[in-house]
């Protein structure tokens, strides 16, 4: 189960912190990944997410656990962007593609973004368990309930795709395997190759999630959970009576 | 037979209008009983399984699970709890990957406070052999430990009725015999009633009582000793007897035995040593 976040069994204050803080921030903090753009400004941004490692206690192998695991898509993109975000001033170029300063540093922008925000990610995931998680979506959407909004039924997704992550990456890299014993392997060609083979695998990862979706919610249902009335937090499933 | 704590009168099903899936379905089950559910694929056992607990409304026919009516929307939770489900695929029926999170899962939805679930939940997973497995990330696990922790997940809401459909048939036989020590023991130890779904014959020979089902109705009830020596009436239903039994079937065939046919592998040595 190598390259997938898990709950880290540790105290730290970021485990203390209650899940729907942690959504905030985490909400925030990708917010001012994104927006970073300058080096000084990534740098600072990186700093941060180190800090929040650091204090979370997780350790740094599983905090960057995702991020590996996603290697070889971000050097995709990174040589995707290096090659055709710009055709001004090329250093070198071959047919449609130019490989530019420009488009260099866009990617480096990019792929540092993406890994930093899939580290904070992974930070959430390894300090809240996935019922806490829940819950946590659950009190942030509470306001809107009032509005008429399905909040259960946004918590329950949030909670099964938690939960199918590492079953899903599992999966996706059996996928692969097979595609590979058919087609050949994949990692020794080319880059676009890759890419289509990542989009090919896509089909039958939707059909095989809507499938386990289905079967965890007749599971759930067994086991006493109802979507029209939740439990919410201690007594909180009382809190839809009106009048 | 005296008291009942499943008991199911001309149940009707379909998914789809005019395309029957369960044909009038009658079956008895004391408290206490293990029953077997064996049948073909498509023979109508998930379905009849899933109205055993509410996740499919009564369409005709009557079913009243440990005294409660299947038909009435007002005890939908209390049949639930009354009537726990492990399902054949560990993977799709976890809600948390944090083991005693999710076996804590039932409990709560069944209204106990998170103090009593965590307690119910640690004493389900000491009672399926999983012991202080409380913070283990349940994908890490076995086929075998995660039906286990399935099966405590059920537990711990104090099931009458425990269901398990195909539960075994994903897993490898020692996760599988894992399993079905751990279901003998609740049944043993809580007085609870298990309904086995399978395609295994020899789990079925195991059983109180098997029930074949085909297309949708119960061809045969009884004994495994009767029921799963039918060669006749197995094949009609797409299935097989059990090892011990196709052995003695040759034996008779071949003039070396006579007499009643065994179902399990003990019941064909002591046939043979007799
Ligand atoms: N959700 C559904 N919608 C429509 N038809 C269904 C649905 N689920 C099952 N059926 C049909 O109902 C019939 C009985 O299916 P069921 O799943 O109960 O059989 P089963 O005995 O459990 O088979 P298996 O051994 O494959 O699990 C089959 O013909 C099946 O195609
Ligand atoms: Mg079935």
């Amino acid at each position: 189960m190598r390259g997938v976040p898990g709950y880290v069994w540790t105290d730290s204050p970021l485990h203390r912190l209650p899940a729907a803080a942690k959504l905030v921030g985490l909400v925030v903090c990708a917010a001012l990944v994104v927006l970073a753009s300058s080096p000084l400004e990534l740098l600072a941004a990186a700093a941060g997410v180190a800090a929040l490692v650091a204090v979370s206690r997780v350790g740094w192998r599983a905090a960057a656990r995702a991020a590996w695991g996603l290697r070889w898509f971000l050097l995709m993109v990174l040589a995707l962007n290096a090659l055709l975000f710009s055709d001004v001033d090329p250093l070198f170029s071959l047919g449609p593609a130019h490989l530019t300063s420009s488009g260099l540093a866009q990617g480096v922008r990019i792929v540092v973004r993406t890994l930093l925000v899939v580290v904070l990610g992974t930070l959430l995931t390894a300090t809240t368990r996935p019922q806490e998680l829940v819950a946590g979506v659950r009190r942030l959407l509470r306001p809107l309930g009032r509005l008429g909004l399905p909040i259960e039924a946004a918590a329950l997704a949030v909670g099964v795709t938690v939960q199918f992550v590492p079953t899903l990456l599992r999966e996706s890299r059996q996928l692969m395997r097979a595609q590979e014993i058919r087609c050949g392997n994949v990692a020794t060609r080319g880059i676009m190759r890759r890419a289509v083979s990542y989009i090919r695998l896509l089909v039958p990862m939707f059909v095989s999630a809507v499938r386990r979706a289905d079967e965890l919610s007749v599971a759930m249902e067994a086991r006493g959970y109802r979507l029209s009335s939740p439990r919410g937090s201690a007594g909180g499933g009382e809190r839809r009576k009106r009048s | 037979m005296g008291e009942r704590i499943v008991e199911a009168r001309d149940v009707r099903h379909a998914y789809v209008p005019g395309r029957p899936d369960l044909r009038g379905v009658s079956l008895d089950v004391a408290p206490g009983e293990l029953v077997a559910i064996v049948g073909e694929n498509g023979s109508g056992k998930t379905t009849l399984a899933r109205h055993l607990n509410a996740l499919i409304p009564l369409q005709a026919g009557e079913l009243l699970v440990a005294g409660l009516d299947a038909a009435d929307p007002d005890v939908l939770w209390e049949l639930r709890r009354a009537c726990g489900m492990v399902f054949q695929n560990p993977e799709n029926q976890f809600v948390s990957s944090v083991v005693g999170e999710d076996v804590a899962f039932g409990p709560l939805n069944f209204g106990m406070s998170e103090k009593d679930a965590r307690a119910a939940a640690s004493a389900a997973l000491g009672a399926v052999g999983l012991a202080g497995f409380e913070r283990r990330d349940v994908h890490a696990l076995s086929g075998g430990q995660q039906q286990r922790v399935a099966l405590a997940g059920v537990l711990a809401s104090g099931p009458r009725v425990i269901v398990l459909d195909e539960a075994t048939s994903m897993i490898d036989p020692q996760g599988r015999d894992d399993l079905v020590r751990a279901v003998l023991r609740a049944r043993a130890e809580r007085g609870a009633t298990v309904i086995w779904i399978t395609h295994d014959m020899e789990l079925a020979a195991r059983a109180d009582r098997v029930f074949v089902m085909r297309a949708g109705e119960v061809a045969a009830a009884g004994a495994p000793e009767d029921v799963l020596v039918d060669e006749g009436l197995l094949a009609s239903a797409g299935l097989e007897p059990p090892m011990a039994a196709r052995a003695w079937h040759e034996l008779v065939r071949l003039g070396a035995a006579s007499g009643p046919a065994p179902v399990t592998v003990e019941g064909l040595v002591s046939s043979l040593c007799a």
